[in-house]
């Protein structure tokens, strides 16, 4: 039988203890609060020792509950999946859960934590998906585009279905090719537009043809409007031939991780 | 029973040391210092191995066991790391070098992956090119250096205590801010070729810039010639 630990979600400022309600990952609502070291805390609930695997409700528990912590602070948010366990010798407990997290994770980066938390207290994380809306319109214009790939495409057309396959995987394989590669300058072109605004940015996986981009931005709280304004104008400058999803603010898990490892 | 006795040596950077990482670790501590601070704390560095130099020419070699900071091999492997460190400028390799000629024998000191995972650490550090990125970097090694360092040590003490027999020496080039002492075998004898803890309040001193009495107090001891029998 697994035995009890603490799931840890973020860091944040606290000098006492606070209560985020019983939402902890697992879905037995467990009790989320914060364990104090001096004024710093970490945001933890109780869970089995267990390793929990990277599915959409997991993730989803994760985020909920470091979404409910940011109304009220700034986060650093812990990798998913970091539990602390309590430590014992030859079966007797010289450590508890909680006592473990300050002295593992809060008591020795104490003043870099403090620092980090002051340095993204002006920062939001925001979320932007680029996608195209007529998919015809694209693939016309690889063809366009791309010579070898309209030649193979009108001997591919005259061709019975049945000797042309081997053609068409190699015309399938050009097409992707070609397709990641204009979604690459459709991006580029999109991050010129926002340049200057973010403080950094990451480029995450795409999902699907559609999606040519899919990136997180860090922004100063001070440009949010003037970045809701970029996304407005790109939305206008390119109707009819992309769409931009935009979300946030989220946890700034794009930017900071904190990736603990325990000692045995 | 025979005694087994270590000579321990607060090993002590060099840039040569650094390889790669040698000019970010230069500017960034010469910006935390002082550019004046670390000049001067260069030549105390310089001063501080010839002194060890020194000392260790006395030390008969024969059958000394060399134990060293983040040496991950022994034979052959372990003595071109050597070779290549002293042909780079590192007094810390060239003492080695030295002593194994004069036939002491080097021995693999420490875990590899705990070794690796201490540079990549470093690795980050020094390729961070944001401030943001540096202060997460920074942070993530501070969270998991003092485990990296307290099980780095466990291994290099249980590593002295498994190869240096009954009646053997032994000598261990190790960083100050390691702390193998309480970790090593009871029957094993340190002998401190310069006080741990005067380095360690060296460096303390070193990076927080106050007491220059004390700083230059430390900073002479550090540079004499060894005091040991």
């Amino acid at each position: 039988m697994p035995e009890e630990g603490r799931y840890i979600y973020c860091i944040i400022n606290a000098d006492g203890r606070r209560e985020f309600g019983p939402i902890g990952i697992g879905g037995h609502g467990d009790q989320v609060h914060s364990v104090c070291y001096r004024e710093l805390a970490a945001v933890i609930s109780s869970t089995k020792t267990m390793k929990y695997p990277v599915s959409r409700p997991n993730t989803i528990a994760h985020q909920r509950v470091m979404e409910e912590v940011m109304k009220d602070h700034v986060i650093l948010p812990v990798r998913f999946d970091t539990i602390a366990e309590s430590k014992k010798k030859r079966g007797v407990l010289v450590e508890t859960h909680e006592q473990r997290i300050i002295t593992q994770v809060l008591k020795s980066p104490y003043r870099e934590f403090e620092d980090l938390l002051e340095e993204m207290s002006d920062k939001i994380e925001l979320g932007v998906k680029g996608l195209w809306q007529d998919m015809d319109t694209i693939y016309a214009e690889i063809v366009r585009e791309n010579t070898e790939v309209a030649r193979l495409n009108r001997r591919v057309k005259k061709m019975p279905s049945v000797q042309s396959q081997a053609e068409r995987v190699r015309l399938g394989e050009m097409v992707k090719r070609a397709l990641d590669e204009k979604k690459r300058v459709e991006e580029s072109r999109v991050l010129g537009a926002l340049k200057g605004l973010p403080v950094d940015w990451r480029q995450n996986k795409t999902f699907g043809d559609r999606m040519f981009m899919n990136d997180a931005f860090l922004i100063e709280t001070r440009q949010e409007r003037g970045f809701d304004a970029a996304i407005d104008e790109l939305n206008e400058r390119y109707d009819g031939r992309m769409i931009f999803k935009y979300f946030g603010p989220v946890p700034l898990c794009n930017f900071v991780e904190i990736v603990v490892t325990w000692e045995d | 029973m025979r005694k087994r006795t270590l000579l321990y040596v607060p090993a002590i950077h060099m840039e040569a040391d650094l390889g790669t990482l040698a000019a970010r670790v230069e500017q960034g501590s010469s910006s935390i210092t002082g550019e004046q601070r670390w000049i001067r704390h260069k030549k105390t560095v310089a001063d501080f191995w010839d002194a060890i130099a020194d000392y260790l020419d006395s030390v008969e070699a024969q059958g000394l066991k060399i134990y060293q900071d983040g040496l991950v091999a022994d034979g052959k492997l372990g003595l071109k790391i050597v070779r290549r460190g002293a042909e780079t400028g590192s007094k810390n390799h060239q003492i080695i070098l030295k002593l194994i000629q004069r036939g002491a024998e080097l021995m693999r000191t420490e875990d590899s992956q705990l070794v690796k995972q201490e540079y990549e650490h470093l690795i980050r550090l020094a390729q961070s090119t944001s401030l943001l990125r540096k202060a997460l970097a920074y942070l993530q090694y501070k969270l998991n250096k003092a485990r990296l360092t307290r099980e780095r040590d466990r291994f290099i003490a249980a590593r002295i205590g498994e190869t240096l027999a009954e009646g053997q020496r032994g000598v261990l080039f190790l960083g100050a801010y390691h702390n193998v002492f309480p970790l090593l075998a009871k029957d094993i004898e340190v002998k401190e070729v310069k006080e741990w803890e005067k380095v360690s309040a060296y460096f303390a001193r070193l990076v927080r810039g106050r007491d220059e009495t004390e700083f230059d107090r430390l900073a002479a001891y550090l540079a004499s010639p060894v005091a040991l029998d």
